[in-house]
C-alpha cells in the first residue's frame, strides 16, 4: 500500500479508535472537574460580593463565616442603626444585588450538578460510593485516570491519593509520608481519633469495593461499611 | 535567516525555524516570520525534546526530506509539526499515542498536513500497530513517559527501523525512577540501549527540560 492510502486509513481508524475510547469515566471525569470549577469560581465571586457589601453592613458579613448562608442572608441590604456601613439608595444597590443573586443561583446549579454526578456514580459504581460517597469516589477516579486504573491501585496508593506532592517528596528525600490525601474530605477521615489509621482501613475498603464495582459483582458495599465501625 | 548544517532546519538570532509547509497557518502559538518568499514557523525547544537537542549545536537529527518517521508519544503534535516541515511531500510521520485527548488535535492536524497519519494505540503493544505503518521506516523517534520506555524503543526497533536507520529516545529520568539520582537512571539506561544498538550520541537537554537525556542509535 502506498504511504498516502496508508495514511488516510490510519485517519479513519484513528477516528474510530478514539470514539471507541471514550467511556462513563471520561465524562464523571470532565463533571468532577466542572463542580471544582464552580467552587474556584465561586469563591472568587463571593470574596469580592464580601468586599463590595462591607460597603453597605461590615457586621453582617463579618458574623457568618459560611459562604453560602451569608449570601443567602445578604438579600437584606439596608443599613443599620450603629452599623459603620453607608446607607446607599436602592437604585444604587441594584449592581450588588445583581452579583448576590447570580451568586446564590450559582450555589444551586452546584448542588444540582453534584446531585447528577451522585446519581450517575450511584448506578455506575454503588459499591464504592456506599463507601466513599459519590463525589469523593468521582474525585478518587478522577485522579487516577478511569475506573480500571483506579481498580487496579493497592489500597495503600489509593490511601494517598490526592497528595502526591508530600509522597514524592517522602521518596525522594525520606521526608515523612503522608497518611491521607482527599480521603480526607471523608468525616470517618476527617472526624476519626486517629485520622491516619482510619485512612488507612477506608482505602481498604474502598479499594475492595472498586474491584467488586469494575467487575459487576453484588452490592457488598453495605457489609464493607460496616466492617469500618 | 541561515541554514543549519541540520537539513531543513534554520536559525536566526539564536532560535531556530522550520519553513513552514502550510503558508499563513500556526500549529501552537509559535511566531510566523517572513524573509523574502518564504514563511518560517519558529521552534519553541521548551516545547520540543528535539527542538531542545537541536539547540545543543548538534550537527544532525537524521531526518531529511522525503524520510519516513515512526513517531512514539506524538501528543499534539507540536514537534511533528516541525518534522512534517522538515520531510516534506514526499515524507510521511506516522504519529501514535494513548491518551485521546492530544491524539483528537493530532487527528486534525494530520487532516490538514498530508505528511501525518494519527495511530491511536499503545507504543508498547508493538503489534496492535503493524497494520498501520508500513513494514520498515527510515526514523524512529520515541518521547513517552512510561517506566519502560528503554524497553518500548528497543522493541520498536527491533521490529520496524529498517537497517542502517536511525534512532531518537528522549529519556525522561523522572518517569522511569524517581527514587533514583538522575544520573544513575541514564547510566542504567545507556547500558541497556548499548546492549543492543550502536549509540552515536548521548547528550542532556538543559536547560529547555530538566533531567532529560537524548540517546541516539544507529541500527546495524
Amino acid at each position: 500500500m502506498n504511504l498516502q492510502d496508508l495514511r488516510k486509513k490510519d485517519i479513519i481508524a484513528a477516528k474510530a479508535d478514539i470514539s471507541a475510547s471514550l467511556g462513563i469515566d471520561n465524562y464523571i471525569i470532565q463533571m468532577v472537574a466542572h463542580i471544582e470549577d464552580l467552587d474556584s469560581v465561586l469563591n472568587k465571586l463571593v470574596k469580592r460580593f464580601r468586599d463590595w457589601y462591607e460597603l453597605v453592613m461590615p457586621e453582617l458579613s463579618r458574623a457568618h463565616h459560611d459562604h453560602s448562608e451569608f449570601i443567602k442572608l445578604a438579600v437584606d441590604m439596608t443599613r443599620k442603626e450603629g452599623s459603620m456601613g453607608r446607607a446607599y439608595t436602592h437604585e444604587d444597590l441594584a449592581g450588588l444585588e445583581v452579583l448576590r443573586s447570580e451568586i446564590a443561583h450559582l450555589y444551586v446549579v452546584k448542588d444540582e450538578q453534584i446531585g447528577r454526578l451522585e446519581g450517575l456514580m450511584e448506578r455506575e459504581y454503588p459499591n464504592t460510593c456506599a463507601l466513599a460517597g459519590g463525589l469523593l469516589a468521582a474525585k478518587l477516579i478522577r485522579i487516577a485516570g478511569s475506573m480500571k486504573k483506579f481498580m487496579i491501585m493497592p489500597a495503600s496508593t489509593v490511601q494517598t491519593l490526592g497528595a502526591e506532592k508530600a509522597l514524592f517528596r517522602h521518596l525522594r528525600s525520606g521526608a515523612k509520608s503522608p497518611k491521607y490525601g482527599l480521603l480526607l474530605a471523608h468525616p470517618y477521615v476527617a472526624e476519626g481519633e486517629n485520622k491516619g489509621k482510619n485512612a488507612r482501613s477506608m482505602a481498604d475498603k474502598i479499594a475492595l469495593a472498586a474491584k467488586v464495582d469494575y467487575f459487576k459483582g453484588d452490592f457488598v458495599g453495605d457489609k464493607l461499611k460496616e466492617s469500618l465501625r | 535567516m541561515r541554514s543549519l548544517k541540520i537539513i531543513g532546519v534554520h536559525e536566526e538570532k539564536g532560535r531556530i525555524y522550520t519553513n513552514n509547509m502550510i503558508r499563513g497557518k500556526r500549529v501552537y502559538d509559535e511566531d510566523l516570520v517572513h524573509r523574502g518568499p518564504a514563511e518560517y514557523r519558529e521552534w519553541n525547544p521548551k516545547r520540543s525534546k528535539i527542538g531542545a537537542y537541536i539547540c545543543q549545536e548538534v550537527n544532525d537529527i537524521f531526518i531529511r526530506e522525503g524520510s519516513t518517521v515512526l513517531y512514539l508519544g506524538v501528543a499534539n503534535g507540536t514537534t511533528a509539526s516541525h518534522l512534517s516541515d522538515i520531510i516534506g511531500d514526499e515524507g510521511m510521520l506516522f504519529g501514535l499515542d494513548f491518551a485521546f485527548r492530544p491524539m483528537i488535535d493530532f487527528v486534525f492536524l494530520s487532516e490538514e498536513r498530508s505528511n501525518l497519519a494519527p495511530i491511536f494505540a499503545d507504543a508498547g503493544k508493538v503489534e496492535e500497530f503493524a497494520d498501520k505503518i508500513p513494514k520498515e521506516v527510515d526514523v524512529i523517534v520515541q518521547d513517552v513517559a512510561q517506566r519502560n520506555q528503554a524497553e518500548i524503543f528497543i522493541k520498536n526497533v527491533k521490529k520496524y527501523l529498517k537497517s542502517g536507520g536511525f534512532g531518537l529516545l528522549s529519556v525522561k529520568a523522572r518517569s522511569i525512577d524517581i527514587k533514583k539520582h538522575p544520573k544513575q537512571v541514564f547510566k542504567e539506561i545507556r547500558e541497556q540501549i548499548e546492549r543492543e544498538f550502536n549509540i552515536i550520541d548521548f547528550r542532556s537537554l538543559e536547560p529547555f527540560e530538566k533531567d532529560h537525556m537524548m540517546i541516539v542509535i544507529k541500527k546495524k
